[in-house]
């Protein structure tokens, strides 16, 4: 029939071979063309090749090669959901390796992924399966490698490194990465968070640099666009403010962090049974005294120019707010990234990680205001606090010999810092209204509370006394941690272990640093103060190396034996 | 011309009758209204569920309906012996083939364009007030695409119905169309497969098997952000090739059929 | 091409293969034989005789294995041909989800008649062919009987006044009524000089309407003549009266009926003279002596050696009642002529 056909009309048939010919050409223009990865991903053929990782059942493979790749990879998402409100995580990750292979340039999944592994698998206790880490960070990446020329993936990688890695000089090498590689790059999400991420890393004139860069990005975008120009004006402002309060510290922070605070860092390591211990422990963890013991002095709000700096920290001491962190891993474990990697975690590794609030630091010196605090009552009234002005217990207040303070403002006998601590006690600042009372402001209110019996009244109301003697008590920490109700995550299968617990000031609050400095320049320690480029040994820094940091780091070496043997024991003490 | 034209007519107000064929209409319009059930997500996920889910069913049911009408325009004809009175009238059979060619090419443009039209108002429906709306317009390419892909299908499933029975036909279509979407898998291994022997065969079939795996061009429409580098010609060398191999299926067809005893 | 013959086949022969087996059968087998213009040629035989395919050859539906066919000078399958020419299939099959003056528009579309030339032209055929009431009119073919399809046909095999009409089984299936409408139409064709290649089981239409006749059976031409050529006198009715005479025919020839004094001999003509002279000797008197012309079915029979069923077309069956819708309306062959002569 064919030889037929062909012979019957020769012209037409012969007229096949240019049209083949062509349909040739035409398929090696398209290859090309086809092949990039904004069109035809090659990660798709991992889904056939390589199942590592999970697999796909066979429809879904048929479906995903006839070119229902995104229909496959969205009913796979509308999966993940459901498991992720059943709390299945585990069914998760393997169709969340199915959906970016299917569709790598699908970033909702890469993040949506790399927030199940770094946040999401956690135990009892809400501590975040450390293990996790490497392949959440290693899928981010990858979502990087797959769409280089977006910012949300390097968006998505600076926000994990930087908040749940702690690693702030990574952080700040994505965000650039998506500065450099995407015009479109959000400000607040990019900038913003660079600007942060190099602010921890101790990188100062770097994050002021870019926090006028973000100033000056924001104004320019205000101007262009019409839709966003109110984001982008509140943008410019918060951006001027930080910008303007960064350069503040930076001038003022030499001088307050002179005559650094003594930690004197405490620690004890209890193990209560097998795999559940006690941390707990005192450090001296100093702030600013809060809002109105901090002069920044007057500064143009647009952060361009500032008129005159202030004296930055009037008064400090203990404060609440900082942390402790403690990590229990193998010893010598390093998180390494493989180029290679699936999403399942090595049985064999254990790691955790948990921290505890340091609170309840307080001091008083001769001269100055406190407070005695009712038998139930842990902490002063909100008003009291927030003046500077600390409680303390009947017990420790019997040895401070107090007078009552309206006795103390009639005859005078109190520090030119109570005298603040009274006035701001008794006539504190208009909220929101920048700045701290002047000499001046705090003598003319100090002669009107002199005069004013409502207001002395109310002092002994408060009772507030005018200490007599030095008093200092050190912040505590205290954590249980339970590690055996997850079996799967504490493995306990090596013999050595250390058990790393730290205070690192880049990652205090803005109140702590300014007393104890960006890098702990106004810390130290007996026993444990550490100046190292490398506070967390278990991060390998590939870019430039980090400034050097100074920072309380207490590494305990321990035996499985100690920590899963049946009992109680203390097993370190120092 | 006349006949070519008389009998495309024909087909398609035949072909829109056909309860088979509308009914996958109708799952494609119930499936497009039903992909605005995920309402959990965020908005741009969301979107991208949408508007993947939403050419995905435009695909699928195109397939369905090219398929399912392409294998059986010709042997229907025959079977129901309508053929006979038809090419006893002036008819060539070349005119006869092309009317019904261009018959399901047209067919297939008003049910792919129907559900085209239900989606882009289905997804500017569903973006108001979504931050991350898109143009819906856009999602016109990617129609586009689908719809030179199933002119494509269509060409090779009546090349086939000239010679093969319909229940031949449908695997042996689908299952070139699985092949044919497996393009980059046969370019690689055109390059890359072991002995020369392998590489010439996946060479060939990477040329000569209907490349369906070109016409995807769902990637960029989802994922707005992604850039595609040379995207004009792209989508218009895929229309050329289209064309090009339908042309190439057509003349076998009619030689074929010219032989072909009714 | 009008000194061509209307229809012209040397040799022909069409073979198909088994299936599964390396065999192949002949549908037609060296089959020879000429139409000439204005002829209306019967083509005899049971279901699968070859009838069809050699319509088919005829046609350019199919291509023949070996031989030749031409149709007015041009090789069969001819474009320009088909423009003079009509085919009416055997049971004929429309697309269901027209209507009769559709179906017929659509037809003289493909003579490359503008629509509403097509429509006007359907709507005189379909009046023509008695579907023009209201009902019929607007009615799907799905919903049509078998003789309306076969009026539908007839309406488009009109549609180019052609030159030569092939009807395939035109009357089969159909109930007495509708039968005699379409003999009757193809009379008034006859009239009007068309060439027709008529194709049937039915012996008795294919008797009243051919001027010649071929019967073809496993694919072989077994006879071809003009009816009175095939059908004339080879046996003859004596009818004689007399007592004696009647009783001596009843004795010494077989096949006699005897009343009385009178009795009807049917002999072969070669017989004749001998039945005249028993009647003379007996002293009887010979009343008739009148050829008593064979009926087609007992030629068919002759020849085949079997029987036809007129129903269904196939050899051997007993003849049972003919079926068919009974409610059909009458073709008017009058009108036709009417409509032919107006034009």
């Amino acid at each position: 029939m064919w030889k037929e056909a062909f012979r019957k009309n020769p012209k037409l048939a012969l007229a096949l071979i240019p049209l083949i010919a062509g349909v040739v050409l035409l398929q090696s223009r398209i290859d090309p063309l086809r092949s990039q990865p904004a069109i035809e991903p090659p990660s798709i053929k991992n889904v056939l090749t390589g199942t590592k990782g999970g697999q796909l059942p066979g429809e879904f493979i048929l479906g995903a090669f006839s070119g229902f790749r995104q229909v496959i990879a969205g009913l796979l998402w509308v999966r993940c959901d459901s498991f992720f409100h059943q709390g299945n995580y585990d069914a998760i990750l393997p169709l969340i390796r199915m959906i970016t292979w299917l569709d790598p340039n699908w970033m909702d999944v890469y993040a949506t992924g790399g927030w199940h592994l770094m946040y999401n698998f956690t135990d009892t206790d809400q501590r975040s399966d450390r293990r996790y880490l490497v392949p959440g960070l290693s899928l981010l990446n990858e979502g990087i490698a797959n769409n280089p020329k977006v910012y949300d993936m390097y968006k998505e990688k600076g926000w994990n490194c930087f908040d749940k890695v702690k690693d702030f000089s990574e952080a700040a090498v994505a965000y650039r990465g998506a500065l450099a590689n995407d015009p479109k790059a959000n400000t607040t999400q990019v900038m913003h968070a660079l600007a942060h991420s190099l602010e921890r890393s101790g990188d100062i004139d770097e994050a002021i640099a870019v926090w006028g860069q973000a100033r000056e990005a924001h104004l320019k975008e205000a101007a262009s666009s019409k839709d966003n120009s109110q984001t982008d004006s509140q943008g410019a402002q918060s951006a001027g403010k930080n910008l303007s309060l960064l350069k503040i510290r930076k001038a003022v922070r030499p001088a307050n962090m002179q005559q650094p605070i003594d930690t004197q860092v405490r620690v004890k390591v209890k193990r209560l049974a097998s795999r559940q211990i006690e941390i707990s422990g005192t450090i001296n963890i100093f702030g600013t005294l809060g809002n109105p013991y901090f002069d920044a002095g007057t500064f143009d709000k647009t952060g361009t120019e500032i008129a005159t700096i202030g004296k930055g920290v009037i008064a400090d001491g203990p404060r609440d707010g900082a942390r402790m962190e403690f990590r229990l891993e193998d010893e010598g474990y390093k998180m390494v990234l493989p180029t290679n990697f699936d999403l399942q975690v090595d049985p064999s590794v254990t790691i955790m990680q948990d921290q505890a609030s340091i609170k309840g630091g307080r001091r008083v010196r001769k001269g100055e205001p406190y407070t005695v605090l009712q038998k139930n009552q842990n902490m002063a009234d909100q008003r009291i606090t927030d003046s500077g002005v600390y409680g303390f217990s009947e017990a420790q207040a019997a040895t401070l010999g107090g007078i009552p303070a309206a006795q103390a403002v009639a005859s005078g006998a109190i520090t030119a810092l109570a005298k603040r601590m009274l006035v701001n006690l008794s006539y504190p600042r208009a909220y929101g209204k920048p700045g701290v009372y002047s000499e001046a402001e705090v003598n003319q209110f100090f002669v009107q509370l002199r005069g004013d019996s409502l207001k002395l009244g109310d002092l002994g109301k408060q009772n507030i006394f005018i200490a007599q003697k030095d008093l200092l008590v050190p912040g505590n920490f205290t954590r249980k941690i339970d590690m055996t109700q997850d079996p799967q995550m504490y493995g306990f299968v090596k013999d050595k272990y250390e058990l790393v617990l730290w205070f690192n000031p880049r990652t205090a609050p803005d109140f702590v640093q300014d007393r104890m400095g960006w890098n702990g320049e106004g810390i130290t320690d007996k026993k444990y103060l550490v100046e190292t480029t490398e506070p967390y040994p278990w991060i390998e820094h590939k870019g430039a190396a980090l400034k050097p940091v100074r920072m309380i780091r207490v590494t305990i070496k321990l035996t499985k034996e100690q920590l899963t043997a049946p009992g109680e024991a203390i097993l370190f003490e120092g | 011309m006349n006949a070519i034209n008389v009998i495309a007519r024909s087909t398609i107000s035949e072909a829109m009758r056909k309860k088979i064929l509308n009914a996958f209409l109708m799952v494609g319009f119930a499936m497009i209204v039903l992909t605005f059930a995920f309402q959990q997500f965020s908005a741009r996920q969301e979107l991208t569920l949408v508007k993947g889910m939403g050419l995905g069913i435009i695909s699928l049911a195109g397939i369905f309906i090219t398929v399912i009408l392409s294998i059986n325009l010709i042997p229907q004809e025959i079977e129901r012996r309508t053929i006979y009175t038809i090419l006893a009238k002036p008819v060539r059979r070349y005119e006869f083939l092309l009317g019904k060619y261009f018959g399901a090419l047209g067919t297939i443009a008003l049910n792919i364009g129907l559900m085209g039209i239900a989606f882009v108002i289905a997804l500017a429906v569903k973006q108001i007030g979504n931050p991350a709306a898109v143009n819906p317009l856009l999602m016109l390419k990617g129609v586009l695409m689908i719809y030179m892909q199933l002119v494509l299908l269509c060409s090779l499933a009546i090349f086939f119905s000239c010679f093969l029975s319909p229940l031949v036909n449908f695997f042996l279509t689908l299952a070139l169309f699985m092949i044919g979407n497996l393009s980059s898998f046969t370019q690689d291994l055109a390059k890359t497969g072991g002995n020369a022997l392998v590489k010439g065969f996946f060479t060939v079939v990477h040329y000569l098997v209907p490349n369906f795996g070109n016409f995807q061009f769902t990637n960029p429409l989802l994922q707005p952000d992604v850039q595609v580098k040379s995207e004009a010609a792209f989508l218009t060398q895929n229309c050329i090739y289209a064309v090009v191999y339908a042309s190439v299926l057509l003349i076998l067809s009619v030689l074929i059929f010219d032989r072909r005893e009714v | 091409m009008d000194s061509a013959a209307a229809i012209d086949i040397k040799n022909l022969t069409k073979q198909y293969p088994v299936p599964l087996k390396r065999e192949v059968v002949n549908a037609v087998d060296n089959l020879t034989l000429t139409v000439d213009q204005g002829e209306i040629f019967g083509f005899l035989g049971a279901n699968g005789a070859g009838k069809t395919t050699t319509i088919k050859i005829l046609l350019g539906l199919i291509y023949p294995t070996e031989g030749d066919a031409s149709v007015l000078g041009k090789p069969a399958g001819d474009n320009e041909i088909k423009h003079k020419i009509s085919y009416l299939p055997e049971s004929p099959y429309f697309y269901e989800h027209l209507t009769a003056p559709e179906i017929v528009t659509f037809y003289a579309q493909l003579f490359g008649m503008s629509t509403s030339d097509a429509r006007k032209k359907a709507d005189e055929l379909v009046d023509f062919v008695g579907l023009g009431g209201k009902n019929d009119r607007n009615k799907r073919v799905a919903e049509f009987s078998k003789g309306m399809r076969q009026r539908v046909g007839i309406a488009q095999s009109l549609i180019n006044d052609p030159t030569i009409l092939f009807y395939d089984e035109p009357t089969s299936g159909l109930d007495a009524i509708a039968r005699r409408d379409i003999r009757d139409l193809m009379l008034e064709l006859k009239r009007r000089g068309k060439t027709m290649f008529l194709s049937s089981h039915q012996l008795e239409d294919v008797e009243m309407v051919c001027h010649r006749v071929s019967i073809i059976h496993k694919g072989k031409l077994q006879v071809m003549g003009s009816v009175d050529e095939l059908l004339a006198g080879e046996r003859v009715e004596i009818t004689a009266t007399g007592s004696a005479a009647a009783k001596a025919l009843a004795d010494k020839v077989p096949g006699t009926v005897e009343a009385a004094d009178r009795a009807v001999s049917i002999v072969p003509a070669e017989e004749v003279g001998n039945v005249l002279a028993v009647i003379q000797g007996a002293g009887g008197t010979v009343v008739s002596v009148i050829p008593k012309r064979r009926s087609l079915e007992d030629l068919f029979v002759e020849i085949v050696g079997e029987r036809i069923d007129a129903s269904t077309g196939s050899v051997s069956a007993t003849v049972t009642t003919e079926d068919g819708p009974a409610n059909l309306k009458r073709v008017s062959a009058n009108k036709y002529k009417e409509m032919m002569d107006k034009e």
